[in-house]
This record gives structure tokens, sequence and C-alpha cells, in this order.
């Protein structure tokens, strides 16, 4: 296979990863946007009814997602208990299956005034898992370290809620 | 005849006992308290100031044997047709306030358990308490306009929670429809428009029977929730002396069927497939499971091939919190959960409401066609009654053992269990720094009161509300037998039903209905706050005239919990405050019952434990007002602040 066919098959393996998911109504909207070079953009509906721009590299192997979070400055303990989380997601305390396996995926946070985003590169060539363990990341942001930790009150200011309807 | 003033003179001095306990009680709770109960602000001594009592026509009523209507003499009234048909139907009870007389008295008087309160919002929440606690179908009744109007939130309630509920309401003479003639009337069955499975304005007086008969296929067939009938006089004071006025007139096997769908042998057959392929199954056992008294089945099938279970719904406990393969204290397990398997969830999240991996598979088990596919998007969906399809799984799923994630749950329970006493530190901390109860601390204490002392753990049936207060008694709340936890918000978050909705559960221990029948007249409690008490406090009085006791625990911060959304609107907060140190106590021993004012854990564990000996042995209520800081609410001051329950689980009030 030469190294652009290559490129287009990791393109639908992502696509069809993220497809499933929006069969499975864990999105609540997924289209995919262009392929520039060795990028390609997929747009996802999903928590807090926000889109997120996941940017797939094929050359760097990398999975990329801009405003995960937005309005956490990189000094806040907000920001420091997230990076805790995260490394936490790859203890090898963790059963297998709530894991990201280091050897596998790497996964490297990056605050830029008060954004962030989350790369996820993959080291075995395996973008299937990467893209699922990337998915389930995000999600256990959204549903477990934003639901248990104590912002309340950051849900309520960030994302315009009505405080009865979290 | 005597005079009334003589006679209550007389009762007064017959009875003391009851003056004195108050008065001990009250000792016991502090120097105010007490000064108010011998003293009136005036200066009046009490000894002038006849005591609280309870009339005998009361008690007396009471015990009158039933009187059911018949076709003999002056015949039956459309009223007592319906009240004789409501009685074979086995109507559990009838909680009103007076209105829609004819109906009520009927009911009354043909044998149903009939309570009469002081509001009838509160006593359509009592109806529900009744009917969560027990799955029976309950009904509540208030007079046209008013009556009905005041009863909208908790029949919103009641339809939320899917509850078996008839709501009842006279509505004036069709005689005068559209011509305003005198008061009251209404249209109402546009009112209760998307909160009732079935409703109908009755105007042939020949179909009362009929129209009973349609009223309780509704709720006793499919998936329940509320049918409202309304009863204008012509219908409810129709005269009939001969069964051949009436159309339809035939016995309940004829005019519905106790017939349950059973599963599809290959439907069964590709779920035992999806359940041998799953490392982490997890049934979620919803409101059907407790409906279709399908308690036993879940736990044959559950214990059989180790299935991880965990209820939802607006009643808990028929899976019980402390089994190794409860679901309910494991929220981080949630997330590893490979397969989960919905039965009789009435009603569904949407993914991303509970917290599962985004990769879970799905079957899902429901008596109705209709739903299935709704909201959660299915591996398989198959209709069947829930006990149907849990008998099918405890028969056919082979033993088998899942060690791994019996252990996740363990690990899960572990870690939940550091983060509720670490939270409890936190507020023992706080409760000691500002003299205030935390509302981790209250809920604390009542837990290891209620669940791990002297009193079976197993007994007590608890139901919590309130914002702040509530997700904190939801964290505390257990369940360990079907019917005993009482989700008093679920679904719809209503503030204030609370208190109301316990004095109907509590109704049902009393009489040991159902799933209450061993625990029969052991006392209940509440844990609400100071906002949703405003809504129910009359009904101590109620709960005082019928001698049920329940234990009302009040969180009493000053405020609507909400307050923190005014923080940011300077002209907004005292839409939010109340005056501070308000005494819900002094206000249940103004209603007949007892008052405790606590500040402490010290004071509270003792407030309980008097107020415990009271509900057991007097069968009297008590609220205990725990004087709390509204600042406990917010994160900013007093980490962690509040913070929703995840779904499913304990706590969790929605699904
Ligand atoms: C009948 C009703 N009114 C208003 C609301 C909106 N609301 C939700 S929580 C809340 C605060 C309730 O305060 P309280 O019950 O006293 O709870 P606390 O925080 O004091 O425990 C309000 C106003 C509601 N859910 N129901």
């Amino acid at each position: 296979m030469n190294v652009t066919k290559a490129r287009q098959s990791a393109v639908e393996v992502v696509a069809a990863a993220l497809t499933v998911y929006a069969e499975r109504r864990v999105f609540q909207g997924f289209s995919r946007g262009a392929v520039a070079g060795s990028k390609a953009i997929f747009r996802i509906a999903w928590h807090r009814g926000r889109v997120f721009e996941l940017a797939f590299d094929t050359s760097k192997g990398t999975l990329r997602l801009p405003q995960v979070l937005t309005g956490v400055p990189a000094d806040s303990t907000m920001y420091q208990d997230l990076k805790a989380f995260i490394k936490a997601r790859q203890s090898a305390d963790l059963p297998g299956h709530r894991r990201i396996d280091i050897r596998r995926a790497q996964v490297r946070t990056y605050n830029r005034d008060g954004n962030i985003s989350l790369v996820l590169t993959v080291i075995d060539g395996d973008v299937a898992y990467g893209v699922q363990k990337l998915i389930h990341l995000v999600h256990e942001i959204y549903m477990t370290f934003l639901a248990d930790g104590n912002y309340f009150e950051y849900l309520v200011e960030t994302f315009d809620l009505d405080p009865d309807r979290m | 005849m005597k005079n009334r003033k003589a006679e209550q003179a007389e009762q007064h001095a017959v009875d003391p006992s009851r003056r004195s306990f108050l008065l001990s009680s009250a000792a016991g709770a502090g120097a105010i308290v007490a000064g108010i109960v011998t003293e009136t602000k005036a200066g009046v001594p009490a000894a002038s100031i006849p005591s609280i009592t309870i009339p005998k026509e009361i008690t007396e009523s009471v015990k009158e044997p039933a009187k059911p209507g018949s076709f003999e003499g002056p015949g039956m009234t459309g009223a007592e047709v319906f009240a004789t048909l409501c009685k074979e139907e086995e109507l559990a009870a009838l909680f009103c306030c007076p209105g829609n007389y004819t109906v009520i008295n009927a009911l009354a008087a043909a044998g149903v358990p009939s309570y009469g309160g002081r509001c009838e919002g509160s006593m359509c929440a009592a109806a529900d308490g009744f009917s969560r606690a027990t799955g029976e179908v309950t009904a509540c009744s208030g007079t046209e306009g008013p009556g009905l109007t005041n009863m909208i939130m908790n029949i919103a309630s009641a339809a939320a929670a899917r509850t078996p509920l008839l709501v009842l309401a006279s509505n004036m003479q069709i005689a005068g429809d559209d011509r305003e003639t005198f008061i009251q009337t209404g249209y109402q069955q546009p009112l209760t428009t998307g909160m009732k499975k079935y409703g109908k304005r009755l105007i042939a007086p020949d179909r009362v029977w009929e129209y009973g008969a349609y009223a309780f296929r509704n709720l006793k067939s499919g998936v329940p929730s509320p049918v409202h009938l309304d009863f204008p006089g012509e219908v409810a004071r129709a005269r009939f002396n001969d069964p051949t006025k009436l159309k339809d007139y035939y016995a309940k096997d004829k005019y519905r069927s106790e017939s349950q769908p059973q599963p599809a042998a290959k439907d069964v057959e590709k779920a035992l497939d999806l359940i041998s392929r799953a490392e982490r199954p997890l049934l979620v056992a919803g409101q059907g499971v407790f409906q279709n008294k399908a308690w036993e089945a879940l736990l044959k099938a559950a214990e059989k091939n180790e299935l991880a279970v965990v209820t939802s719904g607006p009643t808990r406990g028929h899976f019980p919190d402390d089994h190794r393969l409860s679901g309910a204290l494991t929220p981080d397990a949630m997330m590893s959960a490979d397969l989960v398997i919905f039965v009789g969830q009435y009603c569904m999240p949407t993914p991303g409401e509970y917290r599962f991996n985004p990769d879970i598979k799905t079957i899902r088990v429901h008596p109705v066609p209709e739903d299935l596919g709704r909201n959660w998007p299915l591996d398989l969906g198959i209709v069947s009654s829930e006990k149907a399809f849990l008998e099918a799984l405890a028969d056919l799923l082979p033993s088998r053992k899942r060690e791994a994630w019996v252990n996740e749950l363990a690990t899960a329970r572990q870690k939940y269990d550091k983060m509720l006493n670490d939270q409890y530190e936190l507020g023992l901390k706080y409760s000691h720094d500002t003299n205030h109860l935390h509302p981790a601390v209250l809920c604390k204490e009542v837990h290891d009161f209620f669940y791990k002392g002297e009193i079976d753990p197993k007994q007590t049936v608890m139901g919590a509300g309130g914002w702040t207060i509530g997700v904190h008694a939801g964290r505390w709340q257990r369940a360990y037998r079907p019917g005993q936890g009482i989700v008093c918000p679920y679904q719809y978050g209503a503030i204030g039903p609370d208190l109301a909705m316990m004095i109907g559960a509590s109704a049902a221990v009393q009489r040991g209905v159902g799933p209450q029948a061993p625990y029969k007249g052991a006392p209940t409690v509440c844990v609400s706050s100071d906002a949703g008490i405003a809504y129910s406090l009359f009904e101590l009085d109620t709960a005082a005239k019928y001698k049920i006791p329940v234990i009302g625990i009040i969180y009493n911060n000053d405020s609507w919990g909400m307050w923190p959304s005014a923080v940011s609107s300077a002209r907004s907060m005292h839409m939010y405050l109340f005056q501070e140190n308000l005494r819900y106590d002094q206000m249940a021993q103004g209603l007949g019952a007892r008052g405790e004012y606590v500040r402490t854990p010290e004071e509270l564990r003792e407030a309980l434990h008097r107020s415990y000996q009271a509900a057991s042995k007097e069968n009297m209520s008590t609220l205990i007002n725990c004087q709390a800081l509204r600042d406990f609410t917010s994160a900013k001051n007093y980490p962690p602040g509040v913070s929703l329950n995840p779904e499913p689980g304990c706590g969790a009030v929605a699904h």
C-alpha cells in the first residue's frame, strides 16, 4: 500500500470508529470535515451541546481535541486536578478496560489562555484504539471529573446552565 | 346535646398524657420552646389555653364499620356505584380534602381506607407516597376548580414517577356547563394534559361503572400513570335501584385482564447470548420491577450469573444496597459495565445522562412495545413483563462466577465509602467551627441512627427531598428491602411534597400494606428542607390525628438553596432568603406534633432518640429543626458545596 492509501485508510478507521458512537447516540451529531494534506477534521456534537472539532493528523498519528474545556486558568487548582485525573486514567492500577495503555497511546494536555486541548498520540499504529480511548477520556472528564468535583458553579457559569437542570 | 367547649374541657381532663408529653418533650428541647408552651406571648398562663386534642368524633368515625351502597331501598348513588368498583379493585387508600363530597363519602363508606388532610396538593403527594411504598393504586380527591388546581404540582410529580394514582374531583353540574353558573366550575381535563394516562369528565350517569373500569384498566395494566376522573353532580348523585340501569356492569375479570406479556423464546436466547459474551453485565432494575413485584426473580437471576444490579425509579430497595452485586454505591464501576439490561425502566435516560461508557451494549425489557428504542438505541429490545423476563433469566442463565467484576464493584464501593466519610469529616469540622449543622453531618447521623444502631436496618422507610440537603440525604439513604426508600423529588424535581408524601408512605407502613407488612406500625423518616416544609408542614395535623408516626428532619438554612444564583445580581438576593432562625419545631408543636431544635451532632443524636421513642411508643410525629448555614451550599466557602449525585445509583433523582 502506498503512503496516500495508508493515510486514507487510517482516516477511514477514525471515521468508522466515530460513526459507531454517532449511531449509538453517544454523540448528538457528527460530520466529516475536509481532509487537507495529512489532516482530517471531524465535527462532533456532544457533551453540554458543544461541538468539538477533532483533528486527526495521519503523518504524526495524533488525535487533537481543542477546547475540551474552557475558562480553566493554567494556574488554577481545577487545572491541576484535571491533569491528575487524566494521569490517573493511565495508571497501571486501573483494570485494562478503564486504562489508557501508555505503551499504545500517550495523552498530553495543553492550556492556552484557559482553553484546554488534549492530544493523543497513537504509538502502536492502532488508530481505532486511540479514538476509543480519547472518546472515553473526554466522556469521563464530563461525566465524572466535572460532576464529582467541586465544579457546580463552574458548570453553571461556563455552560450557562439553569442550576435546576444540570 | 353537650356543649362543644364543655366536651373539650372534659376530654382535656381525662387525657392529660398528651399535654404532659408535649410539655416534657418541649423541656428537653430547650428553654425557648418550653417558654412558648407554658406561656403565650401576651403573658396569658398556658393553663387557661385548652390543649391540642384529637376529638372523639375523629377516633370514632375512623373505627366505623364499612357500609357500602346497595340497590335496595333508595338505591345507590353514582358515587356509590363507583366506590363499589374501587373497593372491588382494592383501591389501597384515599387521601383528600373535603369537596367532591358525594364521592369521598361513598369511598369511605365502601371501606376504602380514607384520610382527610389540610391541603389537596399535599393529599395528592400523600397518595403518591402510599403508592410508592407499596406499588398499589391509591386515590386523591379534591373539590372542583380550587381543589384540583391545588393538586397540580403533585399530580405532575406522580406522573413523572408513573404512580398508579387515581385523581378524583367533583365538577359542578353538566347543566351549568359553559354558563358560568355559580362558582368553581372549570374544564378540568385540559389541566391534566401531559400528566395522566387517561382522563374523563363523566357525563353519562349510567356509564359510571364503565368509566370506573376504564380507569382501573389503565391503572393496573402496562405502564401505570395517573388517571383523572371528574364527577359532575348529575353523575355523582344519580340514583340506581337496579343493575339493569347501568351500562357494562360486569366484574373486573371481564373488563380487564391480568395476563402479562411473556418474552419470546428467540429474544430470551439472544439476551442469554449477549449476557454470556459480556464480562461486566449490569442490570438496571427500574420501577417496573417494583410494580411487578419481581424482586425475588431479580435476586435469583443476579446471583446465578453474577450480574451487577442497580435500581432506578422513585422507590428504592427492590435490590438490597448491601448486596455484593449491588451497584447502588459504586458510581465508579458504572463506567466499566460492558452490557446494560434495562428492565422496567419506565423513564428512559438519554446516553450521556447515565454514567456508562460509550461502548456499552444495551438490552431493554419493557411491558409495552411503544417505548422500546426511545432515547436510547438498543442492541436488543424485548416486550415482556418484568417478572416473566427475570424468571426466564433465573431459569435459563447458567451459573457463572465473575470474580473480577465483583472485585471491581467492591473497590468502587470502598472508594465511594471513603468519599462519603471524607465529606463527613469535613462537614464535622465545619459544624464545629460554626456551631451549625452541616448537611453531611446531619445525614450521617440520621444514617447511623436508623441503619447502624439498635433499629433493624431494614425497618425504616425513609424519603428525602430539598436541594442541598436532598443531594446529601440521597447519598446516605439506604434501602435493603423493597419499598424502603422513597425518592421524593424523583424526575419532576418538585420542592415541597416530601413530608406529605412520607405521611402517605407512613400510612402504608401503619397498615402494613404489601412489602411493608413485616414492619407494620414502624415510624418513618423524612429528611427535607426549609423551603420544602412550607408546602407540607400543616399535614403534621393530619399525621397527628391519624396517629401516623413520622420523624421529619428539616435542614434549616434560612433560604431557598438556589441563592447562589442571586450572587451576581445585587437586587435579587432578597427573593431567595427567608427570615433567619425560623422555628419549624415550634410550628410543629402548634400542630400537635413534637418539636426539637438542634444545632450540633450530639443534640441531633439525642433528638433522634427521643423522637423515635415518641414515634414507636406513642405514634407521635416530631419535626426536628436542624439549624444550618446557607453558606454550606456554596463550594466557594465550604467545599464540596453541592453537586448532583450520579445516575444511576443511590441519590439519583432522575430516570
Ligand atoms: C416547587 C418548586 N419551586 C422551585 C423550584 C426550583 N428550585 C430547585 S432547588 C431550589 C432550592 C430549594 O431550596 P431548599 O429546598 O430549601 O433546599 P436547601 O438547599 O436549603 O436544602 C429551588 C428554588 C423547584 N424545583 N420546585
